[in-house]
This record gives C-alpha cells, sequence and structure tokens, in this order.
C-alpha cells in the first residue's frame, strides 16, 4: 500500500541508483526502472487511485515531488551520458561508403563545351545543321568549284551524285546566312564524315566545332584577336601562338593556327612531328563567292569563319593515342573522365 | 612536295640562311614545310680511295687482295669484286665505319688467312644504288682521301613541303626559290639556256596539229637526234633521288628534272615510233584500249585527251605516255613535248581512270603557259649536253588559244578594311612586284595589277588582298577582340541537348558516341529503311544507322568482353531513315536527332548494406518521367503499351507526351541481342529530341506553402489480376479531391492461395492549405476512394 515511508523509500533507492549510472545505457535502464510506462513512479500512481479522501492530499503532493525529483535526475543523468545512435553498425566507421553511381558525359562533349562556353562568352550562339548534305551545301556554296583539285582535299562518303555526308561543318555557314541577315555570329558542332581507312590517327567520322561571324567591318585582326584569345583561354594565356597561311576554299585570306607544342614546349618532339608546333584550326576570312551564294553584299560585308576538331583538340589534351578509343566507349574509358 | 635545298641553290643565294630559316620563312607565308630531313649523313667516314696494287688471294680463286690508297696511308684489304682493278678510284670504308645497307661496323677481318682492314664499296652497300655486281667505280679525277660526302655532293637537307591546290606555282624548285625571293627580296635567277642546233629543220621531222584547242591551248616540240640512252650522271641521279624519284636512264631523267626545275611536265617519245611525222591532239573514242607506259590496259573514252600519231594513239595527255613511243635503250631520236593543257580535261581524265601522276598532279592545278616552250629548250639543252646528239633546228610551238595575263584591280582601303591594318601605298607596291606583279597606279587608292602567268589562282581583289597580308606577314597583324556586340536570339533546342546529358549523367549513366555507319544488318531496326553509302570503306561501313540502340548494344557487347556487365549507357545522335531505295536528294532522307538508352545488369551491385537492384524496365519508365519533369515538359503517360511476338523487342511501350509519341521504350528481343552477342535482358529506350524541343514547356511558378500537417493513410486490398494498376489510380482520382496530395503503390503481392488476385498496398497523403485536417476529415476521403473501388472492382480489403 502507498504511503510516505514508501515513497521515501524509492527516493533513496532513486538517489542510490543515480549514483551509480556510468552510461548511457544505464540512464535508459534508469528511466525505464523509474519513470517507464510500467515503471515504479506509474505504478504507485495507479495505487494512488486507492489512497483515501483523506489522504490523498498529502500523498499526492509527495508522489509529484518524487515524480519532478526522479525527473530532473534523469535530465541530469541524460545530459551527461547523451544517447549515442544505436540503431547503425556502429563499431567499424572503416566499413565502406555506399557510393552512388557516378555518371559522365563522353569526353568528346566536355570538351566540346569547353570550347562551346568559350565561344558563348565571346556571343556566338549554337547552330546545327543536317549529317547528310547535299553537294551543294557542302562543296559548291563553299566556292569548291566542280572539278577542282580543291574536291581532293577532303573524301566524301556519297549516297548520290549529290547526296553525301557532310566533310565538314561548314554548310552550317551557308545554311545559317540563308536564313539570318547579318549580324551573324555562330558556332556549329556536329559530327562529320571522311572516306578514310580507320587507324589510330584518322577515322570515318569525328566531330568538328565551326565558327562564323559576318557584319560590317570584320576584319583579318579580329579573327586574330578572337582565337588567340580562344587558345589563351584554353590553353593558358601564356601558350605561345602563331598564324600561317593556308588554304579553303571558302575563306580567303585563309590561316591554320599553331599553338606551342604541350608536350614538348616547342623543342620538337614525336608528338608535334619535330616542329614544335600542334596545328589547332583552320580560319580565314569569308570568301566573297559564299557571299554571294547566300546573297549577302561582300562589299558591305566582311567576315571570318574557323574550324577545328574535337578529338585532335581532346587527344592533344590528355594524350591520347589513337581516335578509335573515343567511339569504342569502354565503360574503363569512360569512367577516366567523370571529373571533369 | 620534297625540295632539295642544295637544287635551290642554284637559282637563289639563300648562303646566309640556316635551313630552319627558310623553314620558318616558307611556312609562315603559306608553304608549309612539313618535315626536313638531312640527307648523306649515313655517308660519313667513307673516303675516295685508289687501288695501287692487286694480287689473287692465295687461299681462294675469286678474292684479291689489294692495296688501297687514302691520301695518306694504304691498308691491306680483301676483295671480293669481279670488276676491281689497279689505278680505280673506289669508296673505301675505314675500319670503324658502319655500312648504310647492313647497319655493321666494318671491322678489322681475316679472309681466308689473309687480313682487311677495310672495304671496297659497292652501289648498294652504300645505299646509293641497286647495283651490287661489282665495286662502284669513281671517275678517274677523284682524289684520294676525300670524303664521299664532299665528292658526290651528297649531303643536302630536304624539305617536305605541303603545297595547297591554290599554289600550283610552287610545285618547282624554281617556283620554291621565286617564293623566297618575294619574302626575302633577294634576286632569283633562271638557268642560262643556250642551245647548238644543228642544221636539220624540225618541220622536216615533225607536224604538229591540235584539234581539240580548247583543252589544249599550247604545244611545244623540240628534237635531238642521235642520242645515246645511258645512265645519268651522278649529280643527276643525287637529285633525284634525293627528292623520291628513282632515277631510270638520262632522257627520262631530263624530263624529270625538268619538270621538278620549271614545274613543267614533259613527255619524251622515241621518234622513230612516231609514225607519218605526225602529232595530233584529239580526243580518244568511246571505249577504246590503250596500254600506258606502266603496262596497264586502260580504257578511254571520247572525252579524255589524247597525244596521236598518223596512225595510233601514243600518250594520254598529261597524264601518262604510251608503251608504243617510249624511250628504250635503243632510241636514237627524241621528240621533246611541253604542252599546256586545261587543267579540268586532265582533271577529269585522270579521276576517270584512277590514275593520278607527277604530271596529271601538276596539269590539273594549272601549269605556267609562259613556261611550255622554255621548258622544252631546257630538256633539249640537258639531253645534248648529257646524252650527246644533236639538237635539230627551230621548235614547234603551235599556240591557237592566246592566254593573256589578267589584269586585277586592288584598293588600298579594301586591304587595310578587310585585314585590320594600317599598310600604305608604297608598302602595297612593293609587296606586289617582289610577288612579280606588274602594278600600274592608276589613281590614289586603286591599283592595276597584271597578274603573271604562273599565279593562276589570282583573279579577284581578295586573292591580292591575301597575297598581302601573307607577305606582310601574319605576324604583323595585331590582334583585336570585339567584344561589343548584340544580343542574338538564343535557341532552346541546342540547351536541351545539354540539359539531358546533365540529367542523365547526374543518375549515373555514361554518355557514349557510336559511329553512324553500320553494317547492313546492323543499321536497321523495327524494319526502319538504311540509307546506303555508294562508296563505302566496307561492308560492315556501309549504311547509316536508323536508331541509336544498334550502336549502344556493340557497345554493351564491347564491353561484356571485358567484364563489364552493369551498364547505363546513353547517346545523342542522329539517325537517318531512307523515304526509299535510293535516296537521290535531301528530301528523299528523314535525318532526326535522337536520344538512346539502354541499361543493362544491375542498376546498384549487392554491397555489405543493400541488397543488389537489377535493371528493369520500370526503372527504365521512371528514369523517362524524371527526365521529363526535369525538362519542365508535360506528365508523360505511357498509354498504348503492349506486348508483341516481334524479333527486335517482346515489350514495346510507347512514351506520349502532349497527345505526342515523343519515344519508346523496349524490353529488346533474346533474338536480336544473340545478334550482338548479348545474353542478358537489356532494356531500352529512343526519344525524338526534335519532338522533345517542339513541346510546350511548363513555365515554374511558385505555389505557397502549406503550414498544416500532412496525414497519411494506408489500404490494401485483393484485386483482380487483370486489372491495371492505371485503371486503379484513375478511379481513385476521380473519387478524390484536391485534399489528396500525393498516392503511391508501396506493395505489390501476389497471394500463393488466391489465383487471378493481387494484393495492391496504397499510401495516401492528405493536406490542406487552410488547416490541420481532423482524423474525420481524412477518413471521410478514404470511405469515398474505398467505396469507388468497390463499385468499380471486386476488391477484397485487407486488415494491416
Amino acid at each position: 500500500m502507498i504511503d510516505l515511508e514508501l515513497i521515501k523509500k524509492i527516493a533513496e533507492e532513486a538517489k542510490a541508483e543515480f549514483n551509480k549510472v556510468d552510461s548511457f545505457e544505464k540512464v535508459e535502464d534508469f528511466r525505464i526502472k523509474f519513470l517507464g510506462r510500467k515503471g515504479i513512479v506509474s505504478n504507485l500512481f495507479e495505487q494512488f487511485k486507492e489512497v483515501s479522501k483523506e489522504q490523498k492530499a498529502l500523498i499526492g503532493k509527495e508522489l509529484n515531488l518524487l515524480k519532478k525529483n526522479l525527473e530532473d535526475q534523469l535530465k541530469l543523468l541524460q545530459k551527461k551520458y547523451p544517447k549515442v545512435k544505436t540503431k547503425e553498425v556502429v563499431e567499424d566507421l572503416t566499413l565502406p561508403g555506399l557510393k552512388p553511381r557516378l555518371g559522365a558525359k563522353h569526353i568528346i562533349t566536355q570538351t566540346l563545351n569547353e570550347i562551346k562556353d568559350i565561344f558563348k562568352s565571346f556571343g556566338f550562339v549554337i547552330a546545327e545543321g543536317p549529317e547528310v548534305e547535299s553537294d551543294y551545301y557542302n562543296f559548291t556554296a563553299l566556292n569548291f568549284p566542280d572539278d577542282h583539285p580543291a574536291r581532293d582535299m577532303q573524301d566524301t562518303f556519297f549516297i548520290s551524285k549529290d547526296l553525301l555526308l557532310r566533310t565538314h561543318t561548314s554548310p552550317v555557314q551557308i545554311r545559317y546566312m540563308e536564313s539570318h541577315t547579318p549580324p551573324v555570329r555562330i558556332i556549329a558542332p556536329g559530327r562529320v564524315f571522311r572516306n578514310e581507312a580507320v587507324s589510330a590517327r584518322s577515322h570515318c567520322i569525328f566531330h568538328q566545332v565551326e565558327g562564323l561571324f559576318v557584319d560590317y567591318n570584320v576584319t583579318f585582326a579580329e579573327l586574330k584577336g578572337t582565337l588567340s584569345t580562344f587558345a589563351k583561354i584554353f590553353y593558358g594565356k601564356d601558350i605561345a601562338i602563331r598564324f600561317r597561311p593556308s588554304f579553303f576554299p571558302f575563306t580567303e585570306p585563309s590561316a591554320e593556327m599553331d599553338v606551342c607544342c604541350v608536350l614538348c614546349k616547342g623543342k620538337g618532339c614525336r608528338l608535334c612531328k619535330y616542329s614544335g608546333w600542334l596545328e589547332i584550326l583552320g580560319c580565314g576570312m569569308v570568301d566573297p563567292n559564299v557571299f554571294r551564294f547566300v546573297n549577302y553584299d561582300p562589299e558591305l560585308y566582311t567576315g571570318y569563319a574557323f574550324g577545328m576538331g574535337i578529338e585532335r583538340i581532346a587527344m592533344l589534351k590528355y594524350g591520347i593515342d589513337d581516335i578509335r578509343i573515343f567511339y569504342e566507349n569502354d565503360i574503363r574509358f569512360l569512367k577516366q573522365f567523370v571529373s571533369l | 612536295m620534297k625540295i632539295s635545298l642544295n637544287w635551290l641553290k642554284n637559282y637563289i643565294d639563300i648562303s646566309s640562311y640556316t635551313v630552319q630559316d627558310i623553314k620558318r620563312m616558307l611556312t609562315n607565308s603559306g608553304l608549309e614545310v612539313e618535315s626536313i630531313e638531312e640527307v648523306g649523313k649515313l655517308l660519313e667516314g667513307f673516303v675516295v680511295g685508289e687501288v695501287v696494287s692487286k694480287s689473287k688471294h692465295p687461299n681462294a680463286d675469286r678474292l684479291s687482295v689489294c692495296e688501297v690508297l687514302d691520301g695518306k696511308k694504304t691498308h691491306q684489304v680483301v676483295c671480293g669484286a669481279p670488276n676491281v682493278e689497279v689505278g680505280q678510284k673506289i669508296v673505301f670504308s675505314p675500319i670503324g665505319v658502319i655500312i648504310p645497307s647492313t647497319n655493321e661496323k666494318v671491322k678489322k677481318a681475316k679472309i681466308r688467312g689473309v687480313e682487311s682492314n677495310g672495304m671496297i664499296c659497292s652501289e648498294m652497300e652504300l645505299g646509293l644504288g641497286e647495283d651490287h655486281t661489282g665495286i662502284l667505280v669513281l671517275d678517274n679525277d677523284a682524289i684520294p682521301g676525300t670524303p664521299i660526302i664532299e665528292y658526290l655532293g651528297l649531303h643536302d637537307y630536304i624539305l617536305e613541303i605541303g603545297i595547297t591546290p591554290n599554289r600550283p606555282d610552287a610545285l618547282s624548285h624554281i617556283g620554291i626559290a621565286r617564293e623566297l625571293s618575294a619574302i626575302t627580296g633577294k634576286k632569283f635567277v633562271l638557268p642560262k639556256i643556250d642551245l647548238v642546233e644543228s642544221d636539220e629543220l624540225i618541220d622536216d621531222y615533225l607536224k604538229v596539229e591540235i584539234i581539240n584547242e580548247k583543252d589544249c591551248p599550247r604545244y611545244c616540240a623540240r628534237m635531238v637526234r642521235n642520242i645515246k640512252v645511258k645512265e645519268s650522271p651522278q649529280w643527276l641521279k643525287n637529285y633525284l633521288s634525293n627528292v623520291g624519284l628513282r632515277p631510270i636512264n638520262n632522257i627520262v631523267d631530263i624530263s624529270n628534272f625538268v619538270m621538278l626545275e620549271f614545274g613543267q611536265p614533259l613527255h619524251t617519245f622515241d621518234a622513230r615510233l612516231i609514225e607519218g611525222g605526225k602529232i595530233m591532239v584529239k580526243n580518244a573514242e568511246d571505249g577504246e584500249k590503250f596500254i600506258t607506259l606502266d603496262g596497264k590496259e586502260r580504257t578511254l573514252d571520247s572525252s579524255m585527251l589524247m597525244i596521236c600519231d598518223a596512225v595510233k594513239k601514243i600518250a594520254i595527255a598529261g597524264v601518262m605516255g604510251g608503251a608504243n613511243s617510249e624511250i628504250n635503250d635503243n632510241t636514237k631520236d627524241v621528240i621533246i613535248e611541253s604542252a599546256f593543257f586545261n587543267p579540268k580535261s586532265i582533271r577529269k581524265t585522270s579521276k576517270k581512270l584512277g590514275l593520278i601522276t607527277e604530271s596529271s598532279y601538276r596539269f590539273e592545278r594549272g601549269v605556267d603557259y609562259k613556261n611550255t616552250l622554255i621548258a622544252a629548250n631546257r630538256a633539249a639543252q640537258l639531253i645534248a649536253e648529257l646524252a650527246g646528239g644533236e639538237i635539230v633546228k627551230g621548235y614547234i610551238d603551235e599556240n591557237p588559244i592566246k592566254i593573256k595575263e589578267p589584269e586585277v584591280e586592288l584598293r588600298i582601303s579594301r586591304t587595310n578594311q578587310v585585314l585590320g591594318i594600317e599598310l600604305n601605298r608604297d608598302q602595297v607596291v612593293d609587296i606586289l612586284q617582289r610577288l612579280g606583279m606588274s602594278v600600274q597606279r592608276t589613281n590614289g587608292d586603286v591599283l592595276t595589277c597584271t597578274i603573271p602567268s604562273f599565279r593562276p589562282d589570282i583573279e579577284r581583289e581578295i586573292d591580292l588582298i591575301e597575297e598581302v597580308s601573307r607577305i606582310y606577314g601574319y605576324e604583323n597583324i595585331s590582334d583585336n577582340l570585339r567584344l561589343n556586340f548584340e544580343i542574338l536570339p538564343d535557341r532552346f533546342s541546342k540547351d536541351l541537348d545539354d540539359k539531358i546529358r546533365e540529367i542523365l549523367s547526374g543518375y549515373g549513366l555514361y554518355e557514349v558516341i557510336n559511329n553512324t555507319l553500320l553494317s547492313e544488318k546492323e543499321s536497321s531496326f523495327d524494319g526502319f529503311k538504311p540509307v546506303k553509302l555508294l562508296n563505302p570503306i566496307s561492308s560492315d561501313l556501309s549504311h547509316l544507322r536508323t536508331s541509336l540502340i544498334p550502336g549502344l548494344l556493340k557497345t554493351i557487347s564491347h564491353n561484356f568482353r571485358f567484364f563489364e556487365e552493369d551498364l547505363m549507357l546513353y547517346e545523342i545522335g542522329h539517325i537517318m531513315i531512307g523515304k526509299n531505295d535510293q535516296p537521290q536528294n535531301l528530301n528523299d532522307v528523314i535525318e532526326l536527332k535522337k536520344l538512346g538508352i539502354c541499361i543493362t545488369g544491375s542498376i546498384e551491385r549487392k554491397n555489405w548494406k543493400t541488397l543488389e537492384k537489377q535493371s528493369n524496365i520500370f526503372y527504365l519508365k521512371g528514369l523517362v518521367e524524371a527526365l521529363f519533369e526535369k525538362l519542365s515538359l508535360d506528365k508523360v503517360s505511357f498509354t498504348s503499351y503492349y506486348v508483341s511476338e516481334n524479333v527486335y523487342y517482346s515489350i514495346r511501350m510507347n512514351i506520349e507526351c502532349n497527345n505526342n509519341t515523343v519515344g519508346v521504350i523496349y524490353n529488346l528481343g533474346d533474338k536480336y541481342l544473340k545478334l550482338f552477342d548479348i545474353e542478358k535482358d537489356v532494356y531500352a529506350c529512343e526519344l525524338d529530341i526534335g519532338l522533345m524541343e517542339a513541346l510546350p514547356k511548363r513555365k515554374v511558378e511558385f505555389v505557397r506553402l502549406s503550414n498544416y500537417p500532412k496525414v497519411e493513410r494506408d489500404i490494401s486490398f485483393f484485386i483482380d489480376s487483370s486489372i491495371s494498376y492505371e485503371r486503379v489510380e484513375q478511379v481513385i482520382r476521380k473519387a478524390s479531391d484536391m485534399l489528396l496530395c500525393n498516392m503511391f503503390l508501396f506493395d505489390l503481392y501476389f497471394d500463393p492461395k488466391k489465383s487471378n488476385k493481387k494484393s495492391l498496398a496504397i499510401r495516401f497523403e492528405f493536406q490542406s492549405d487552410e488547416k490541420t485536417l481532423t482524423s474525420e476529415e481524412v477518413d471521410l476521403r478514404l470511405e469515398k476512394i474505398i467505396k469507388a473501388l468497390e463499385g468499380e472492382f471486386n476488391i477484397e480489403l485487407r486488415k494491416i
């Protein structure tokens, strides 16, 4: 039967237990024993219902006091011995983490994006065109005369006499100019095809980025400025760059841009064929004949165009010596480029 | 093209430049020097020797023992050559020298008991030729002790120059000398040509008639009589072999020499094999056969220009001579042909015959029409010098179409405008004159330039601007970057590709890039007609892909070979479908940009904490849903899915969005996968990016957040297996109001004791924006849902 004696006895017992607690587990034991749903205090309150009316006020007061003291003690203990997570296996935190799958864009895409981002920051927008092209867009409108040796520069896959797989992304220049008036400032990435035997150094498919800027008073000096700035952002601001004359039917004057060999720093090595330079892109001022094909007045407008091979740039950047690996898509290769 | 520096020195004084200077100057002016080869190095150490005595080897009949003087002292050498004689000047290799042909060091040796201190070398051992029957005997005036490199004039630098198609003028040593002269300002000189002619007149021997004048505007000929066909002298052989041409005999070598000197291809005929004393230039007849001097029979057609005598064809004009009139060991009289043929005609013929020669290469690019006679004279001079013989008096120069040197106007202001520089008149004029143009100053800004005959590429003002920029030097044009530009319209479509890549790579998929070209079998998928190439590299790469899936499967197959079996891959690329069997123009081909996804193996491998998650079609379905959501496109549905017997797939699910079928999900068929050696399940999906671009985009709008708690309720019930979840969901949605904010299926269970029944367990989440929902309000809604389900289907509620 509940009485003041019992309450006092329990208070003392609790006091003794309180002093013995030295861990979270024992705090829990303490809580369960005294304050749990079926613990001593709860049991006392159960018995309290049967206490006579006259005693209720006194015992009730003591009982509440006991409960409050025990709760205070528990709080103290819980503060002293906080709960440690016990849901997980905690003994060995060196167990491997549960890593999500990584995933990555293809290195060609990543390289292209790097190039795109630079030109986007110069104000260029993206344009695209089809991979199956007509002879007109791929050659004629780009000032490749019929039966001209310039056509030999690019071995072509034909579907019919007039239908082919584009050998460069330059047809996008024509398509874009046909449907837009200057100023035109585009880059056109895409897949191109060459009828060449597949080897470590050349493939029948590869990817290019084409660039075109047409406006009033566009100069060769600007072509140089834009492309050297591109190269300096891409390769680092101290990279040596040179422009040398070259030939493309759709530009005049034409140039190749070389950067200092990334491997030998210009001393000459196998990569740069002992020249100290690496050919990065072809460029030039848009030939007036090209403007005539798209009904731009070549007296009024000038422009520059450029094109580069993405595979080549990626190969040089990452030291890849076999172009075929790009299209093999070996997952072990793809996984090497997750970090970019 | 290969250029010999020694050869070049005949026309321009470049002694003050190193080979690296020359390389830089040419490259910077547009004639890219791709490589430099130093020749003669291999013959270091060899000297001229004199055989001072010769005696029979005591122990071998075929060997002799010689004393060789190297200029200072004599060496005893055992020699096996049959042609060794006392007094000969020979090539002596002292001990320690490396023999080029064998790459072995000459050592002191005892040969059949006799000491030998060096070697007397044959042409072959030295790598100078193919003669190995005896030692190489030098001319008698050779001085013992002279290094062989010096004696033979062998030391040279050979520049490999990449000549672009617009520069036919640079396809010769004189052309390169002329270019160097323009760059450096140094004079260049043409070889002196003095001809001593006999009394006989060429007109008595030869008449030339040009029938097709358009394709042969000029034809010159010279004749040299009583020549002797023999080996060329060493200097000529060296020149030719250093630039990659095999010496043949003095006549052929001379015509090659003149071609490489002037850039004018020549042909030489044996005059006695030319019948009727007549040469005619006319077209072949269709189907005619002709044996070229390489011994091959060629089939001609009427577009091809031929050189003929009175009765037969003797050469394919500008491409290759005929076997029936070529120079041979018995040739006594030679006719030298030097002509200017129409570049287009030569190119057509060369292409049709698949026959590209040094000659056709130059003619199709355009030779200098002012060189025609000069080159014939030069060859006549050299033949008389090196093969004996007399030059018959006079020459033939049929020139029915006279080509005039064009005049092109150049504005200095335009030059500066295009290039972005500030050149003055004098600078521009100086550059043009250095390039061999005569410049008339008409008025202040405009220059009228007469274009020299060797530059057929210059026709317009812009061509002259290029010349000015080239010689002025690209490095002297300062960089300029324009940064104040207009805002141009951006395009969503191009961003879409990148967004898709971001999303899918973020979900752990790898992007792949596969070839557009596949075999016929691989290229078709689900009945689409592939486009065929007319000229494929091989039958493996003969057709264009009609789907991205075959390429993805090839990739999977490749990776399986390396035991990589858990693959989640995607590709964005173009596919092409032919509208008919033989597409002729762009309208006959449908080209679409697609996204392809393939997954196989496990999505998540088993690990110490969780079980393996196998790939399945629902993962792909969920991935597509997530993709559309992330792209702000409308919710996708998979309305018309069905299962059918098909080679390519066992399950096909159409992906619908905004009433368009934008793609398909497949469970690929085992038989089809076998084609790629795949024996595992592969789930694939192909979406049309073009259609996705056209879909309306959801506008992202902010929705105020509810401050009240969410209440969850679960129900579980048995229902006929045949009833689709989609139907159940539709009934539930119809019976619900706005307060149902989320529902999802959290368990699906088949009780073995209840056939044709499945148990669905669905969780509902209710929430209001306005208040805390009471139990009664929630239960009321749940009741309504259950009632609706009971009304529609035969369900049996389970207690949880």
